[in-house]
């Protein structure tokens, strides 16, 4: 479910021109780990684009991390859930500096209007 | 006061600060501000020497930060010192956001530089007489000429601080046959002789806010007035301006349900009836009504404090979109999502919790709260305007309910 969803969102970041604009000079890993399924995906962004969808932790100096039940993160990444509302109501952890979480609200809101 | 969550060392400094001046000099003057309609010229003054008047202008461009919850708590703390100073700063922050983001490098020294400094305060000069409380429909508008621009039809039916700002915010159409919200934006200097401000305020409530209309008309504004690209201006005014203007009215009418509250319970502590020694605090009934008003003061307070989290973060994204110039693109149509509309139903909360509170600390208090000069009939007339203040609790009740619904939203409807 979530690695659909995942594959899925690689395909439309990648396709979207406004995306490529605000992940210029970005180049985190962003781990997905669920916990409540011993699931973990690295999601490379290089370049401003998804470069790879590893479905492990492929460690990284510049990294993101967000934790949460399978069907909240795939909720996430299919548009369904705000990423800042779902973490200010305790549904997810992000750990990971400040300004890679409000790109990953701009791209939720890019791709799905908030 | 009872905080619903932990806050910054920044925020708890500035409520600090503000909770300072609000005991040493606006809970003094309230009253004789009320009484003459007097505009709290000295009150707005000492809060500009404490930098509290560039609450809202970030650190980057030298005010003291623009932390949403900073200026809340800020907000709430003059509010219950005086409701009239409290919401001429509420008008005045309403300016900063568009302001901060769009002034250029010129602009910036003419224009931000005396309100970090303190010396200036502004007026958001939105609703006018035409449409009233729709805020998305301006019929003002701006003919661009080669010397200067000149502003049209743009009557203002109430705008706060007249005669005792330094400038206004004025946004008009951008051209005769634009959509009405098809927007430039002006910072206008109050110096400018072309602009007629109309009448003496004499207002139920607030009277201290000087808040009667203002007639844009023929008025010339020099060309470094023009604030930022048009495309940017309405969804500024939407999702930055709009935000930040109903949680801040919600929490200046929060504070003055406290300060309403807080007037109560002295008095039913103090109200001692001579035939069984007993005082109001002790009927049950009374205590039933300070249990609901409490309630209802905790949920707002702690509604406020959440939408203000999730709004520093929604700032930071806009300043992103700004930057990387896709701010139209990406916000143009999201006025009706819910990120928005929470924010606009706490404003109709909060506003009919203060109708509600300051109703309930009128009857608690008995006769006395009914003449003229207590706190409590002072609060009871500041609350009414809330729930009337653009957008009204009616409209965003509708704009909820259509939401909810799937219909179209009132200001796509306008243009079919
Ligand atoms: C003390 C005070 C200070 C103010 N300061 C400022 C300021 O600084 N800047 C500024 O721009 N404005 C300011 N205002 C203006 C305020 O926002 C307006 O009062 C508001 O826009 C309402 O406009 P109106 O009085 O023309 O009401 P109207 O638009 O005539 O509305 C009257 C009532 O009709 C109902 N109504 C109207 N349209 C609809 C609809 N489509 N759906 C459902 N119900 C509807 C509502 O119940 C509304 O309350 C201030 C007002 C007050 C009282």
């Amino acid at each position: 479910m979530l690695k659909n969803t995942l594959l899925d969102f690689q395909k439309q970041v990648n396709s979207n021109s406004k995306i490529k604009k605000i992940t210029k000079n970005w180049n985190p890993h962003i781990i997905i780990k669920t916990n409540d399924a011993p699931k973990i995906f690295t999601v490379i962004v290089n370049d401003s684009k998804i470069s790879a969808l590893l479905e492990t932790h492929k460690k990284h100096t510049h990294e993101l991390v967000i934790e949460g039940k399978e069907n909240i993160l795939t909720a996430i990444f299919n548009g369904e859930l705000n990423p800042a509302q779902a973490a200010l109501d305790g549904k997810l952890a992000i750990f990971g500096d400040h300004k890679d979480q409000i790109k990953l609200d701009i791209i939720s809101l890019v791709l799905w209007g908030g | 006061m009872d905080e619903s969550i932990a806050f910054t060392t920044f925020q708890s400094e500035i409520k600090e600060k503000a909770h300072t001046l609000a005991n040493t000099y606006l809970a003094v003057t309230a009253e004789e501000i009320d009484k003459e309609s007097k505009f709290p010229q000295k009150n707005i003054k000492h809060i500009g020497k404490s930098g509290l008047l560039s609450l809202g202008i970030p650190k980057s461009k030298g005010g003291i930060g623009d932390d949403v919850l900073a200026t809340i708590l800020a907000l709430e703390e003059f509010a219950t010192g005086c409701a009239s100073t409290a919401m001429s700063c509420l008008m005045h922050y309403s300016t900063l956001p568009v302001l901060s983001t769009l002034v250029n490098k010129e602009q910036e020294k003419t224009f931000l530089q005396p309100i970090i400094d303190g010396k200036w305060l502004g007026s958001a000069s939105m609703s006018e007489a035409g449409t009233g409380s729709r805020l998305w429909h301006m019929n003002g508008y701006v003919v661009n000429k080669k010397e200067h621009y000149t502003i049209q039809n743009s009557f203002k039916s109430f705008c706060t601080s007249n005669n005792y700002n330094n400038y206004y915010l004025v946004p008009v159409k951008k051209s005769k046959n634009s959509k009405p919200n098809d927007l430039s934006m002006f910072i206008v200097s109050s110096d400018i002789k072309d602009i007629k401000v109309i009448g003496k305020w004499d207002g139920m409530g607030l009277r201290g806010t000087s808040s009667n209309p203002v007639y844009f008309n023929d008025c010339k504004v020099p060309k470094n007035c023009r604030l930022g690209k048009s495309k940017n201006i309405f969804p500024l005014l939407m999702c930055s301006v709009l935000p930040l203007y109903l949680v801040g009215l919600s929490t200046v009418y929060l504070g003055i349900a406290q300060k309403a509250y807080n007037a109560a319970l002295e008095h039913v502590k103090k109200r001692v009836y001579s035939d069984d020694r007993k005082s109001a605090a002790e009927i049950e009934t009374v205590q039933r009504y300070v249990g609901e008003m409490r309630i209802q003061i905790s949920l707002v307070r702690e509604s406020i404090h959440k939408q203000c989290k999730l709004l520093n973060n929604f700032n930071e994204i806009l300043k992103e979109l700004y930057d990387s110039d896709l701010l139209a693109d990406v916000i143009g149509n999201l006025q009706g999502d819910n990120f928005f509309l929470d924010i606009a139903q706490i404003k109709v909360s909060a506003c009919e919790m203060a109708i509600n509170v300051t109703n309930k600390a009128v009857q608690i208090c008995g006769g006395a709260a009914y003449v003229r000069g207590h706190v409590v009939e002072r609060c009871f007339r500041d609350a009414r305007a809330g729930s009337i203040m653009g957008p009204s609790d009616d409209i965003i009740k509708v704009i909820v309910g259509k939401k909810e619904l799937g219909l179209p939203f009132p200001w796509e409807e306008s243009y079919e």
